[in-house]
């Protein structure tokens, strides 16, 4: 049995790499869906949603036929980078839907008015959508962290359960169950509890604080 | 203009979560990729096995991480890629599959180690005089999935062998491999269980009831076979002839397997 200690890197370790995989590209889906009036938008809208409507067995089923021995990115199927991108996608749809409520309080005079005075595109995502929209961002971040750390459904299937590779904390959690080690199971839960709940207060303090003034983003006007 | 301060800060922030993640991606786990080989084992090898690697690492310096599961499960999972060096099964059904897909290295495989069934009742239960008692007893009987583990399928051809399959029904209840079984009636959730003598005898809250004869299904054997592909490949060679060497049969003879060359 895997030690807890690897159980537990290992999962911060997949959260990690399904967050640098879905946060660039839910910004950028976000920002389309917001800023430009896209034709398929209702399509875009529900194939990046459907992560949250479906079965995750299904994403993993999905997932294992395009990385296994017989699909199209053969031998990515049962790695680390399979279960990050598990995580990933299951992730996505939270972050996504949490993004474009925040860039939606954006008011995009602002960064009209900052391109109008010659800041380039990168320059007024840095100073002016990040800032403006950080809440609603930092509130994404964090579901879609809690959402990959928690990722069993999809991993199990396109993953499998091997130590030090693919058996993250939920993954531990089940064969320490299956096998009837209460104890070492029960150390796991209380593991992830701990890091559910600190991902929560995190979230909490950093919105509270930013919430003090009782301004709405837009109120960034003059405020 | 504290609203502004905050905005900084917390664009920082996150920036900060997004470089821990750069860091957690590159930094954690550090795979030693060095000498290590990767073995899809069946779950009632998950004791004894743990001793035999760790022998098998003092030796050689080659460490062995073990995925255990339904051998069924197991084989399939190798099928469609999973990186395994070396497979070990409780059946030959699982790696004749294997074999067919042309997923092991020819000449590889040999016979391990062999096995019995038993029934097991919790710590207080009586002895059955025959399986055929079981019909009058009460309670859920545990045993693997007979689709995802031969555990299963000897349970199953047993129970079918002395017409109590129909009959049992819905008091059985299929759990994803043996160890599984085992748990469940360890943890009081099933009366009965149908598992290996070996699983029986490494855990401290089950009794044996009775030991299911042989003849009443196909015998237990365990083959092992390297696969091909894997990153390891003359390394699962070593650790295959070090399974059968007189050092690791010892270890399995004290578990309670059977040498599969008696």
């Amino acid at each position: 049995m895997s030690s807890d200690l690897t159980i537990v890197l290992l999962s911060l370790r997949v959260a990690a790499v399904a967050m640098l995989i879905a946060l660039p590209i839910g910004f950028g889906l976000s920002w389309l869906l917001v800023r430009k009036q896209l034709r398929g938008r209702f399509l875009i809208e529900a194939v990046v949603s459907l992560p949250l409507a479906l079965p995750p067995v299904v994403i993993g089923y999905g997932l294992l036929i395009l990385l296994g021995s017989r699909g199209p990115f053969d031998g990515l199927a049962f790695t680390t980078f399979a279960a990050s991108l598990a995580s990933a996608i299951v992730a996505l749809p939270l972050i996504v839907r949490t993004f474009v409520v925040a860039l939606e309080g954006v008011d995009p005079r602002l960064e009209l008015a900052a391109r109008s005075l010659g800041a380039g595109p990168w320059r007024v995502l840095m100073t002016v959508t990040i800032p403006l929209a950080y809440r609603g961002l930092l509130a994404g971040v964090l579901i879609g962290s809690v959402r990959a750390l928690s990722e069993f459904g999809a991993t199990i299937v396109v993953a499998g359960n091997i130590p030090g590779r693919t058996q993250t904390v939920p993954l531990g959690i089940f064969t320490r169950i299956q096998a009837g080690d209460d104890q070492a199971a029960v150390r796991l839960v209380v593991v992830s509890i701990a890091l559910a709940v600190a991902t929560l207060i995190v979230h909490d303090l950093l919105l509270r604080r930013g919430g003090l003034s009782g301004r709405r983003h837009r109120a960034g006007f003059g405020a | 203009m504290v609203t502004t301060w905050i905005r900084v800060a917390a664009t920082r922030v996150m920036a900060a979560l997004i470089a821990a993640c750069v860091l957690l991606s590159i930094g954690c786990g550090g795979n030693g990729e060095g000498d290590s080989i990767l073995v899809f084992a069946a779950a009632s090898m998950s004791n004894v096995l743990v001793g035999v690697g760790q022998e098998f690492e003092n030796e050689s310096g080659v460490e062995v991480v073990f995925s255990y599961g339904g051998s069924n499960a197991l084989a399939r999972q190798v099928e469609l890629g999973a990186p395994a060096d070396a497979v070990i099964f409780a059946g030959n059904g699982p790696l004749d599959q294997l074999e067919a897909s042309g997923n092991i290295v020819a000449g590889s495989r040999l016979d391990l180690l062999r096995n019995r069934l038993v029934v097991i009742g919790d710590a207080g239960s009586f002895p059955l005089a025959h399986i055929r008692d079981l019909a009058s007893t009460e309670g859920r009987i545990a045993l693997a999935d007979p689709v995802l583990a031969p555990a299963g399928l000897y349970a199953k051809q047993a129970l079918e062998m002395s017409g109590l399959w129909e009959g049992l029904g819905s008091r059985v209840i299929p759990t994803l491999d043996v160890r599984a079984a085992v748990g469940a009636v360890d943890t009081g959730n099933a009366a009965f269980g149908l598992v290996y003598a070996t699983d029986a005898a490494n855990s401290s809250g089950v009794t044996v009831v009775f030991e299911v004869p042989e003849e009443l299904h196909d015998p237990i054997i365990y083959p092992a076979a390297v696969v091909k592909g894997g990153s390891g490949t003359d390394l699962a060679v070593e650790f295959l002839e070090f399974l059968v060497s007189d050092g690791a049969i010892a270890v399995f003879m004290r578990h309670g397997f059977v040498s599969a060359s008696e």
